[in-house]
């Protein structure tokens, strides 16, 4: 695992199977705060009318730690060490027994229990660099940016007296760019961020009670100053064994604290003007920037820009404090030979604390009127509490029969609730500078309420499953799960769900077990129904709320919120899977394949109502989507010399995936038209039938006429024309790509291992963002793309990509700024030395030791030239690790 | 072996089943299911509150429906070239601006029927928890404002009563759920509208309050209630407001002689004080700066923004008739040079280099010390309509005496009413437009009558008359 990547599990995972597709994320870059978006064989669920673009988190996976359900946020967290296993589960027979909560794909993490011996010490700890990757900005210089200003026209007025004033402006700036005035903004917010981790674990025990602990220190550094994640994880694993029964109770608890960077975004200093200084002669951060010290500035700007550095010279922070305990008991009885109860409860209790100061001279202030003074300075405080139970019970048989017939029954029951609710307010006025401390605060936020939220999910299922092996050549099983959930209408509580699989171990045939070179072929194939649950907790409900507001006039009064359905069921994705699992020539050659198809029925999408029923839409279960694709992984070894400890290996992993729309309402069509017709830098998300949710929707293009630079685009029945539509829009592109996956390598010399593995995707499109809003629709009067600057049409006869300068109009979506995208990216490299264990015992007088120098993600290649990370600048990672056991 | 294994396998799925649907049934902190609320009087209370929220939200009788839309229609308002609003003027029903703002009133007013219908749908289920009377009165208001927020969509959306088309055209609608409505005749739709009137009098008789106590006593707290809903009726759909309701509902479908008897019920009703329960209006009340006439509302809907409305929109100038009173003196009042609305109900204002003439109806001072002095309120039923019913219905002599009534209420001159019945509601409809100006009910005015042209004060020259906006797209297309 950790030669496969050292950020977290989650990046390692993605390392190892591609299959596990982190989403990248271009606003929020290597921000270590930001939870990944998670999809395993695309998208199966549809968003909503109300929530358009939040199609990510239906679709994260189901994420099980010891056999309770966890979230993406420990998964992120986790202690690697202490992880045993992970399995990604993704074909029906796999994630049937989830039931209701397996359609996302299931990932079973499961942690390690505590060995059998005397007591063992070992220390891990890792040396972390962090170092933004800026490659991809690329940002005009103090002199150019001036030069263009002045071209578009910016101190021009046809007014004498403001012609004048914005001629001296200009003269006040270009003085400064004369006097080698080239700040570099994007530099100024970033540092190598130095991490550190640290990880001890003690174990041993005799036969009937054995323990582990652990403890971990991790701490991650961003490369925004400031920026960073200190989580500290620990747990105690006891098991107790008395004859047949076996008692485990693990504990976990993790206490994390995550600061935001006092510098804010970074895209507030991307748009920064080159020509500005940043500090004072005294070297203070200026809070006005490009201050000519009098009112010659008036003509260009109302009031001057503020600098977001200056908020970082004070004393505000942003800083979220997670504590998480989570305590899972197992009981485990054999009561016959092949027959095992189980009993498993765990608890799951989480605390979550955010606060975020900004003080009086925060430029958010900075134009409030007089009479608002003091409200300048704000608290913003919330806190969120989650508890969790989750019990099972279980009973299993296995029995063999004749020699031949082999077979495994087992009964599950699972009862879940969990309930959290969130609580926040505002206060404002601190008029002390120093005062961080929220009483001191003079009032709470002016016309502004507490806010806050809660939910209560409740669900129990039964499952039962039955597997049957024969002669070890034939597999069948099948699995029936009833599933209950308070998340749907009581006529439709509860629902079943269940798959059928059958497997053929080929090389167990008598003609194919004496040809040597096969090692293993097995043919096998699943069916079955899961369902999703990632939905809000309250929607089938006709509930009334409080108006918090208003009254009449003696009287307080509630509001039916909608018409909730008792009819809502579960939406079921049905999954078939075909695949191959072989091993050839002394297993040197291995390759497993997969074709799969998933049909996602119900999908919960709001219904246009009458305006007689009073409500324009309620919610139903109508829709239909498809996922299709294939899934290819092989290693295999080119060099096996076990004699001379000289290994070499080579694994590929590909993907491909179609996702298609077949049907969605006609109310998530309506709400679409709006979405449609918008004009400027916006870029949507549409979800029409026919396409997939990642294709990308926008107005055919010609390129820019020659004649004048204005766009030609095509409209729906193939004509020219220079008058963008959004009815014009067509699927031009598609973000997912053809295929992803990667490529890895290991080479074992010796003591000596070194791993690489590099990610691709090739065939997709991308909207380059960059090219609209930095370039077409830059605004000259912030920092904007070079390719502003050289390559937009400025005269007839110009055969260029860009549009005329002057050409006023935002641009909309069009195809022209739709690229392919081809990327190669190096995902992590690790050069690991381990010596024998003999030689070190002798030496050092350690059981165990392991070097690591690793780096993740030190370089990418792509056929697109987009800024990467606009909130929060991607990074490059390097690691130096060491471990030993005592 | 196997029998154990049966016991356990059926045990389980016994606790299974039996717990699983009440373990499932969860219910939310800061929302409520129908459950818990209708579970005590309270919770019924709080959602007759939450209709008479609804019914005085911008988008119906807080202002569409009286202040704006309606009287863009009939042109009340002087109008910026190709607004919706002058759209509205211009009976363009087809544009798309006119076509929202007459769709987002009939969704605004099946929202508040869906509001009333769902306390409906409980209460006589859950007639037990009611304290003595209440169940009544709860009851018999839903009906009654079920009944008058359909009978406004039916004058608004139907046809002209005199060419009554059969036509399916609304749904009457008496339940909540997902289901479509069915669109029903303008006969059916009329007896449901008169059934649910006649089922809320038959409720409200000898539980309301208002029967007994008079305004003043409600505001002085000379009857207080410990229920919350006795309290404050001529805030509330109450007994009057029901008799009141099938006055102008008789007229419209032409009983005239049932109006007449609901309209004399309302004009006779007495305090048990002695003293006429409802009482024209006056030029003392105008001078105590009573602009919207409270003694005359038989039922209105209270709002508390109303002074912060009556600055944004009519002091700020944005909803005005005319620079100066000419226009309004002459077209609509003609001058009579006594009429206390025209000397009083008026003003011209001017902000900067903009003049404007607007109307003072809702003005009212924001706080008050006492209740007597609260004229926050956006009158539904007025006592004026009552006498202009009675005029209409009534025999020639007691039409006269009525109409001598009233014109001396607005101090103008006596004046013998026309014996031509169609002169006579020409006659008539103008007093409607004078009075209940900024009030909504021009339009259904002259639509009742199926007015010419020549007859609507301010109808543009270039506009064709057309009652009959049709049925929003948003209930024909999803249906």
């Amino acid at each position: 695992m950790e030669q496969f990547g050292n950020r977290n599990l989650i990046v390692s995972l993605r390392n190892i199977d591609p299959s596990f597709n982190i989403i990248e994320n271009n606003a929020t870059g290597s921000d270590p705060n930001r939870l990944p978006d998670i999809q395993i064989r695309g998208n199966s669920s549809l968003p909503n009318i109300n929530n358009l673009d939040e199609i990510v988190g239906l679709n994260t996976p189901l994420i099980i730690l010891d056999g309770f359900q966890s979230t993406l946020r420990k998964m992120l967290d986790i202690n690697i060490n202490d992880v045993e296993s992970v399995t990604i589960l993704k074909d029906a027979a796999a994630t049937a027994i989830y039931g209701s909560r397996g359609a996302n794909g299931v990932v079973v993490i499961n942690t390690k229990l505590p060995k059998q011996g005397a007591l063992k010490v070992s220390y891990r700890g890792d040396l972390s660099v962090e170092v933004a990757d800026l490659s991809d900005y690329n940002l005009l210089g103090a002199r150019e940016k001036l030069e263009l200003e002045n071209k578009v026209g910016l101190y021009n007025n046809p007014l004498v007296e403001r012609d004048v004033q914005l001629k001296k402006y200009y003269n006040f700036l270009l003085n400064d760019v004369n006097s080698g005035v080239n700040t570099n903004w994007l530099e100024i917010p970033l540092r190598t961020g130095v991490g550190h981790r640290h990880n001890i674990n003690l174990s041993g025990g005799a036969q009937a009670f054995r323990y582990s602990v652990s403890a971990q220190l991790n701490n991650t550094q961003g490369v925004m100053k400031g920026s960073g994640r200190n989580v500290f994880n620990g747990a105690v694993n006891l098991s107790y064994i008395l004859k047949n029964v076996r008692f485990n109770n693990q504990l976990m608890i993790s206490e994390g604290k995550s600061t935001e960077s006092p510098y804010g975004s970074f895209s507030d200093y991307a748009k920064m003007n080159p020509y500005w200084k940043a500090y004072d002669d005294k070297g203070n951060a200026l809070k006005f920037v490009g201050d000519p010290s009098n009112n010659l500035f008036q003509s260009r700007w109302q009031s001057l820009p503020t600098s977001p550095l200056y908020n970082a010279s004070l004393n505000g922070f942003d800083k979220t404090r997670v504590s998480e305990i989570i305590n899972n008991t197992s009981l485990q009885w054999s009561i016959l030979k092949g027959l095992q109860f189980r009993a498993q409860f765990g608890i799951n209790k989480l605390t979550q604390q955010s606060d975020r100061f900004r003080p009086a001279n925060h430029t958010a202030f900075a134009n409030y009127a007089t009479a608002d003074l003091f409200r300048k300075g704000d608290y913003a405080y919330g806190i969120s509490n989650g508890l969790g139970y989750d019990g099972s019970l279980n009973l299993q048989y296995t029995q063999t029969f004749h020699l031949k017939h082999t077979l495994f029954a087992g009964v599950d029951y699972n009862i879940r609730q969990s309930q959290s609710s969130l609580n926040s307010f505002l206060a404002e006025g601190f008029t002390n500078p120093n005062a961080d401390f929220m009483s001191m605060a003079l009032q709470y936020a002016k016309d502004q309420k507490p806010g806050g939220s809660e939910s209560l999910i409740r669900s129990v299922g039964l499952t039962g499953n039955i597997n049957y092996i024969f002669d070890n050549r034939f597999f069948a099983d099948a699995s029936i799960r009833m599933d209950g959930s308070s998340q749907f209408g009581k006529n439709n509580r509860i629902a079943p769900f269940g798959s059928l699989g059958l497997g053929w171990n080929l090389h167990n045939e008598s003609f194919l077990k004496h040809i040597k070179q096969i090692d293993r072929l097995k043919l096998r194939g699943s069916l079955g129904t899961t369902g999703s649950q990632n939905f809000s907790a309250y929607q089938a409900l006709s509930t009334f709320q409080y108006y918090t507001n208003d009254r009449y006039f003696n009287l307080n009064g509630v509001y039916l919120m909608g018409i909730g359905n008792d009819d809502l069921k579960w939406q079921q994705t049905l999954k078939s899977n075909v695949g191959i699992d072989a091993e050839f020539f002394n297993s040197r050659l291995r390759l497993t394949a997969d074709y799969y198809k998933s049909v996602t029925n119900n999908l919960l999408s709001s219904i246009s109502l009458p305006a007689s029923n009073g409500f324009s839409s309620y919610v139903e279960n109508v829709g239909k989507m498809s996922n299709q694709g294939f899934e290819l992984k092989t290693t295999g070894f080119i060099i096996s010399k076990p004699a001379d400890r000289l290994f070499w290996s080579m694994s590929l992993g590909l993907i491909h995936n179609v996702n298609k729309i077949i049907e969605t309402s006609q109310a998530l069509k309506d709400v679409q038209k709006n979405r449609q017709m918008q004009t400027g830098d916006v870029f949507y998300p549409l979800f029409f039938e026919g396409y997939s949710t990642t294709a990308i929707w926008a107005v055919p293009s010609l390129g820019i006429d020659p004649s004048n630079g204005k766009e030609v685009y095509l409209d729906l029945n193939g004509n020219p024309t220079y008058i963008w539509s959004g009815t014009n829009l067509r699927a031009v592109g598609d973000a997912n790509p053809n295929v992803l996956g990667n490529v890895s390598t290991m080479v074992r010399y010796k003591s000596f291992t070194f791993n690489a593995v590099f990610g691709y995707r090739f065939g997709g499109q991308l909207y380059n963002q960059t090219l609209i809003s930095k370039v077409e629709n830059a605004d000259y009067k912030y920092n904007v793309d070079a390719r502003v600057y050289d390559q937009r049409w400025q005269k007839p006869g110009d055969k260029v990509f860009f549009k005329g300068l002057m050409v006023t109009g935002a641009t909309s979506r069009t195809s022209r700024f739709v690229q392919d995208e081809n990327t190669l990216t190096c995902q992590n490299i690790s050069l690991q030395y381990e010596p024998r264990a003999e030689n070190i015992r002798k030496l050092l007088g350690v059981q165990n030791l392991l070097v690591m120098v690793s780096a993740s993600d030190p370089f990418r290649f792509s056929s697109i030239r987009q800024e990467r990370g606009i909130l929060y600048p991607f990074s490059k990672q390097f690691f130096l690790s060491l471990n030993v056991t005592f | 072996m196997k029998k154990i294994k049966l016991i356990i396998g059926v045990l389980v799925m016994v606790v299974f089943t039996v717990s699983c649907q009440k373990f499932l049934t969860v219910n939310p902190k800061t929302e409520m299911t129908g459950d818990a609320l209708f579970s005590s009087e309270q919770g019924f209370v709080s959602a007759l509150a939450g209709v008479y929220i609804q019914m005085k939200e911008d988008a119906a009788y807080g202002k569409a429906l009286t202040m704006t839309t309606m009287e863009h229609l009939i042109s009340s308002w002087d109008v910026t070239a190709s607004t919706t609003d002058q759209k509205l003027g211009l009976f363009q029903y087809d544009d798309a601006g006119v076509e929202t703002s007459l769709a987002n009133i009939f969704l605004q007013q099946y929202k508040i029927i869906a509001g009333i219908n769902i306390i409906l749908a409980n209460v006589d289920s859950k007639k037990a928890v009611f304290s003595p009377g209440n169940y009544e009165l709860i009851k018999g208001e839903c009906l009654a404002l079920r009944a008058y927020v359909h009978f406004d969509l039916l004058r608004l959306f139907g046809p002209v009563p005199a060419n009554a088309t059969n036509a399916n055209l609304l749904a009457y609608v008496k339940t909540v759920s997902k289901i479509a409505n069915p669109h029903i005749s303008v006969d059916a739709y009329k007896t449901e509208l008169l059934n649910d009137l006649s089922a809320a009098e038959a409720l409200l008789k000898d539980t309301d309050p208002f029967i007994k106590y008079s305004v003043a006593d409600f505001k002085s707290g000379t009857y207080k209630s410990e229920s919350e809903i006795a309290n404050y009726r001529y805030l509330h759909m109450n007994y009057y407001a029901v008799k009141a309701l099938q006055a102008r509902a008789y007229l419209w479908f032409g009983d005239n002689s049932k109006a007449y008897d609901a309209a004399k019920t309302v004009i006779d009703a007495q305090n048990t004080s002695a003293g006429a329960k409802f009482k024209l209006g006056t030029a003392a009340d105008f001078a105590a700066k009573d602009y919207v006439l409270t003694n005359e509302h038989i039922f209105a809907l209270y709002d508390f923004a109303l002074s912060t409305k009556y600055t944004r929109n009519f002091a700020s100038g944005n909803i005005r008739k005319g620079t100066n009173a000419t226009t309004i003196n002459t077209q609509l009042y003609e001058n009579t040079g006594t009429d206390i609305r025209e000397a009083n109900l008026w003003e011209a204002i001017s902000q900067g280099s903009v003049n404007s003439y607007i109307l003072k109806k809702y003005q009212s001072p924001d706080i008050v010390t006492s209740l007597l002095e609260d004229y926050k309120q956006i009158p539904l039923l007025r006592i004026s309509e009552m006498y202009f019913i009675a005029i209409e219905t009534a025999p020639d002599a007691e039409a006269q005496t009525l109409w001598n009534t009233f014109r001396a209420s607005r101090n103008l001159v006596a004046a013998s009413l026309s014996t031509d019945p169609v002169q006579k509601k020409l006659e008539i409809i103008k007093e409607y437009r004078k009075e209940f100006y900024g009030e909504g009910q021009g339009f259904y005015a002259y639509k009742r009558i199926n007015a010419p042209k020549a007859s609507i004060v301010f109808v543009p020259a270039t506009a064709t008359v057309d009652y009959t906006p049709p049925i929003p797209k948003t209930e024909t297309t999803n249906n």
